[in-house]
């Protein structure tokens, strides 16, 4: 499997969920794609700069995805501004910034 | 070690490693990077080669798979006083491997590889399956498709004082047994598939913990009911309340709940069903790498994670706190276990606070958990970040006393008089549990005797590990024992040592299956019998202390109905009573409603109960005492459910209860469905009247 499926996969994943939001799709659809983006798609942005293998990525990608959006939305509540949107504009922020860097730097070690 | 482990997981069932050396991957051209992933330049690690293909796994997770048949030629320059390379073309492009060892090559000499062959038709090369993979997926399959029909065929009301395992059809039965018969072939096979091993624990994981769902598909169990308000009070106000409810002080999980409900265009109590499944398959990842960090056998993960799912019966995996929070503990076990040697350390550093970062507002006890945990870690000298116990100190008190400070100093009498006092710890832990009907206490004694026999299990798998000089494992056994210090802090409702069995329960499933699934006449035949037998005997025990209580934890769409329908009559600031806290309630109007239960509010041990015709002269009291426009009494089949399960309380039975409201002039029925009743409170003045 290449390098550059995980970050690519992020990439769909973050605009297939911001289609999903956009057009108002329901259920049962919009559930799995919003599970996936908010489960696994912040976390498998950052994961790969810390681990490859399996197990470590997977636990890193779920972990980090959880803690990070806790972190987020006690912040945007704590502060006012509670917003959902802004939680996934954010979240989808981070998973795109990951996953360009992953990109860039496989790029980078193949020249 | 790791890499030959990482090595050997890869191999197909008739594929074995001819030889391995130490390698460092070095350059590559053209488009490899289709063929490898995780190639660092110049990364150290591990080459092998067997019959068919070319493996290199390094020690910074690079990981190369390269069919012999893709390798068009091999060149090697094994100049002396040079580093000797191995280099290879494919159609992808070339790459070369270093410091390869003298013996790989010359067995690389001897075995020209096969050249692609032209005149096989297309598709021929794919390697078919082996009719024991075939057998081992059919069978999982097979298992959770017959577990699926029987357990769709329960009937909720039928269930007894057992639980689920009193109305399982046979088939039912069936299905478990085929799944541990597989499991057991499949384990005790000679150099078994990590896939194989993975579907069917993938199977086992659906088939034990999707059973709220596939009974009826009702969401389950009052406390999910609960959190589903939270949640939704978060969603709807933007703001956390801790007047209103304690959960506000600690409102991490809530805060993403309401977020997620929002994001993903559902309801949350849609949900409610799959949760015990989806989140112990988020468990699953970081329970391998705890495993990993043991032993380099391969299968001792998905056996550990086997057992792990076997014993799991606490049931703190619904839609809760401690369910989602158990992850990150879970992840920050798994990483520090496996980050030994330093590698990467800053980024380790920075996502372990970031986990702890996110448990500490989420979770009351988490926190102290990992506390104990990275303790524990620090004294077998294991901690790679020897500074993380005392930043985990410094988070939790800080958020005690600065966000969650209104709750403690409204109960800190309690959590003092908690603090060292084992003696009735144990006692609202163990011997007050151990009450209700007999065939509950029977279920309760089940528990207690899994949980002993395990927890046995665990400390004679760690001695004999400790003999052998097996100290990977010490790590674990730590880890296993790190929880018993949260037993000297509190009670924690009468809890504490079910979560001290969650906290410890990855390390002692990895001591277990080290101890019963891992021995060295574990294969054949006779080994997967035992392993069958054994996941077996775990299976049944299983039945019971997981979905011993499923009797009151089970909801039928009549008595949701019923809480629906009081919802819809009750005004702004009514008050709702219920005889104990058995309902599916609190999903809404959190903040709007005050939810008392009479369990509560006739506190228990109080000098004189109320007489049976003059309860409901005590719930005028109980109402009277929060001047609410409006009160409401309701009453669904599974309060007296949870009644006759666990026995009455000190106030009084539910069936006087309703004789004495039915006969009082100061409540109305309003409704009776069958499974859910109301009664509306009447003021002496007759206002205040429930509609």
């Amino acid at each position: 499997v290449s390098r550059r499926v995980l970050p690519a996969l992020v990439l769909v994943s973050v605009v297939v969920f911001a289609a999903s939001v956009a057009a108002g799709i329901g259920t049962p659809l919009r559930p799995l794609v919003a599970s996936w983006f908010l489960l696994a798609c912040p976390g498998l942005a950052l994961a790969p700069l810390i681990a490859r293998d399996p197990a470590a990525l997977w636990t890193l990608a779920i972990s980090l995805s959880v803690a990070i959006e806790i972190i987020l939305g006690l912040a945007l509540l704590y502060t006012g501004l509670w917003s959902p949107t802004a939680l996934a504009a954010v979240v989808a922020a981070i998973s795109v910034g990951g996953a360009t860097m992953q990109l860039v730097r496989i790029e980078v070690a193949l020249r | 070690v790791r890499a030959l482990a990482e090595l050997s997981s890869e191999l197909r069932d008739d594929e074995r490693i001819l030889c391995t050396s130490n390698a460092a991957f070095g350059e590559r051209h053209g488009r490899l990077a289709v063929l490898a992933r995780g190639h660092d330049p110049h990364e150290p690690g591990l080459l092998a080669i067997t019959g068919r293909r070319l493996l290199f796994a390094g020690e910074r997770g690079g990981w190369l798979v390269l069919e012999r048949e893709q390798i068009a030629s091999w060149a090697l320059s094994p100049t002396p006083g040079e580093r000797t390379e191995l280099w290879a073309d494919t159609p992808a492009g070339s790459f070369a491997i270093y410091d390869v060892s003298a013996r790989l090559l010359e067995l690389v000499e001897e075995t020209e590889p096969a050249k692609p062959r032209q005149s096989e038709p297309a598709g021929a090369a794919v390697a078919l399956p082996s009719m024991r993979s075939v057998l081992a997926v059919a069978a999982a399959c097979l298992a959770a498709l017959m577990w699926t029909l029987a357990v769709a065929r329960v009937e909720p009301n039928a269930m007894g004082d057992a639980g689920l395992v009193s109305t399982l059809p046979l088939d039912g039965f069936l299905a478990l047994a085929l799944i541990c018969a597989a499991f057991g072939a499949t384990l005790a096979s000679r150099g078994p598939s990590g896939r194989l091993l993975a579907v069917q624990v993938l199977a086992l994981v659906f088939m034990l913990y999707a059973v709220p769902y596939l009974v009826g598909g009702e969401a389950s169990f009052n406390v999910a009911w609960r959190h589903v308000g939270i949640s939704e009070y978060i969603a709807q106000h933007g703001a956390v309340d801790p007047d209103i409810n304690a959960y506000f002080n600690w409102p991490g999980f809530f805060v993403l709940s309401a977020a997620a409900t929002e994001l993903a265009g559902a309801d949350l109590l849609d949900v409610v069903p799959w949760m015990p499944f989806l989140t112990n398959l988020l468990y699953l990842a970081p329970l391998l790498l705890i495993a990993r960090a043991a032993s380099d056998d391969p299968r001792l993960p998905w056996a550990a994670a086997w057992v792990f799912y076997l014993t799991n019966w606490v049931y703190q995996d619904y839609l809760s706190p401690q369910g989602l929070t158990y992850v990150l503990y879970l992840a920050l076990a798994g990483l520090l276990l496996t980050w030994m040697r330093g590698q990467r350390r800053s980024a380790l550093l920075v996502a372990c606070f970031l986990l702890v970062l996110a448990a500490v507002p989420s979770h009351q006890l988490t926190p102290f958990a990992m506390l104990t945990a990275v303790a524990a870690l620090t004294m077998v000298r294991s901690n790679p970040f020897r500074s993380l116990p005392a930043l985990l100190g410094v988070l939790i008190v800080s958020w005690v006393v600065f966000a969650a400070g209104p709750y403690l100093s409204g109960h800190l009498e309690t959590l003092k008089d908690d603090i060292g006092h084992l003696g009735s710890t144990i006692s609202s832990n163990v011997t007050e549990r151990v009450d209700g009907s007999e065939t509950h206490v029977v279920v309760t004694r089940v528990r207690l005797a899994t949980t002993a026999v395990l927890w046995l299990l665990a400390a004679v798998a760690a001695w004999q590990l400790w003999r052998r000089r097996e100290w990977r494992f010490m790590r674990h056994a730590a880890l296993a024992a790190a929880p018993f210090g949260l037993v000297a802090l509190q009670a924690y409702g009468g809890e504490i040592l079910l979560r001290v069995y969650l906290f410890g329960l990855p390390f002692v499933s990895l001591l277990v299956a080290r101890l019963v699934f891992m021995r060295r006449d574990g294969t054949g035949w006779r080994g997967a019998g035992a392993i069958a037998l054994a996941s077996v005997a775990l299976l049944g025990a299983f039945l019971v202390t997981r979905y011993g209580n499923e009797r009151v934890n089970l909801f039928t769409s009549r008595e949701i109905a019923s809480v629906e329908r009081v919802y819809d009559i009750a005004a702004p600031g009514s008050v709702i009573v219920a005889p104990n806290p058995q309902l599916p309630w609190q999903s809404q109007g959190v903040g709007e409603y005050r939810f008392k239960t009479l369990d509560a509010e006739l506190e228990p041990g109080a000098e004189s109960r109320p007489a049976a015709d003059s309860l409901a002269a005590a719930v005028v009291q109980v109402v009277e005492r929060f001047s609410a426009p409006a009160a409401y009494v309701v009453i669904t089949r599974n309060n007296r459910e949870y009644e006759e399960l666990f026995g009455a309380p000190e106030w009084g039975t539910i069936a006087e209860l309703e004789r004495s409201l039915a006969e009082s002039p100061r409540f109305r029925r309003v409704f009776d469905n069958g499974d859910g009743e109301a009664f509306a409170y009447v003021s002496p003045s007759g206002e205040g009247e429930g509609r």
